[in-house]
């Protein structure tokens, strides 16, 4: 007898990634430009809004997971793999890109 | 406080090889995350012909998931070096004058997400309907190993 796969497990899970990725570079790009912000992410003191933004990536990953699950349970998913995987794909991408300094630090001065 | 010189070997040396290795338990986690992820790296590959590997590759991706965890545990603690006294910690925090704390990230959902797939499908992973999902694990597997690399080079600029 062969065992049922919960699908809806696998995918939840990239779902997640994909979108707490994007969570991630646009949480460090709002802390790098707004002061209040980082003084907020500034969970642990001692270590500043890093901490803030590792909570935050915590917190964004298990919510949209449980939502996924929630969302995704029961359901046919096949039609779904194709577009999840693509879009982990450029979440990925996306994040590696968004994350260098030279492009979150850019800056355009308008005279 | 033990000191390393630019040529210090293990051999012809007055300080303890333990104490040596233990006062940069950081380097350590380090090199075995490398050659942790070189082994699951050529694992990840045969998913499709040996169905299972997987039980090998999960345990792989626990073993990647505690070190990266305690690499940042040492990082927050300040027991990796001396010179991450709380004060420079904040400063380099509130400059992100280096991504190594943000990509960091990458790695740790990238395994957790493999450790999710592969936990689900077990030995049908290697079925023809997972082949997107076995994508996704050697995709994951390629880019944090890509992003442990930066990560390691980048102290070279």
């Amino acid at each position: 007898m062969t065992k049922r796969i919960h699908e809806s497990v696998a995918l939840s899970a990239v779902l997640a990634v994909s979108f707490t990725l994007h969570f991630a570079w646009i949480a460090n790009v709002l802390v790098y430009r707004v002061p209040e912000i980082a003084t907020l992410f500034s969970v642990l003191p001692e270590v500043g809004p890093v901490s803030g933004l590792y909570t935050c990536s915590i917190g964004s990953f298990l919510c949209l997971f449980l939502l996924s699950l929630l969302l995704a349970k029961g359901r046919d998913l096949s039609h779904w793999r194709t577009r999840t995987l693509w879009f982990f794909m450029a979440s990925v991408i996306l994040f590696l890109l968004m994350t260098m300094p030279v492009v979150y630090q850019v800056g355009i001065v308008v005279e | 406080m033990l000191q390393w010189g630019p040529m210090e070997g293990f051999l012809f040396t007055n300080n303890s090889v333990l104490s040596m290795a233990l006062s940069n338990s950081g380097l350590i986690l380090f090199g075995a995350l490398l050659i942790v992820y070189g082994l699951v790296l050529g694992l990840v590959f045969v998913l499709h012909s040996n169905h299972h590997i997987y039980r090998t590759v999960v345990g792989g991706f626990a073993v990647i998931l505690l070190l990266l965890l305690g690499i940042l545990a040492l990082d927050f603690s300040g027991a990796s070096g001396s010179y991450f006294t709380f004060d420079e910690t904040r400063e380099l925090s509130e400059l992100l004058s280096t991504h190594r704390w943000l990509i960091i990230q990458l790695p740790i959902l990238l395994t957790i997400s493999s450790i999710g797939i592969l936990l689900t499908y077990r030995e049908r992973i290697s079925d023809a309907h997972a082949k997107e999902y076995r994508f996704i694990v050697q995709y994951s597997t390629c880019i944090s190993l890509f992003t442990i690399l930066l990560i390691a080079l980048e102290s070279l600029v």
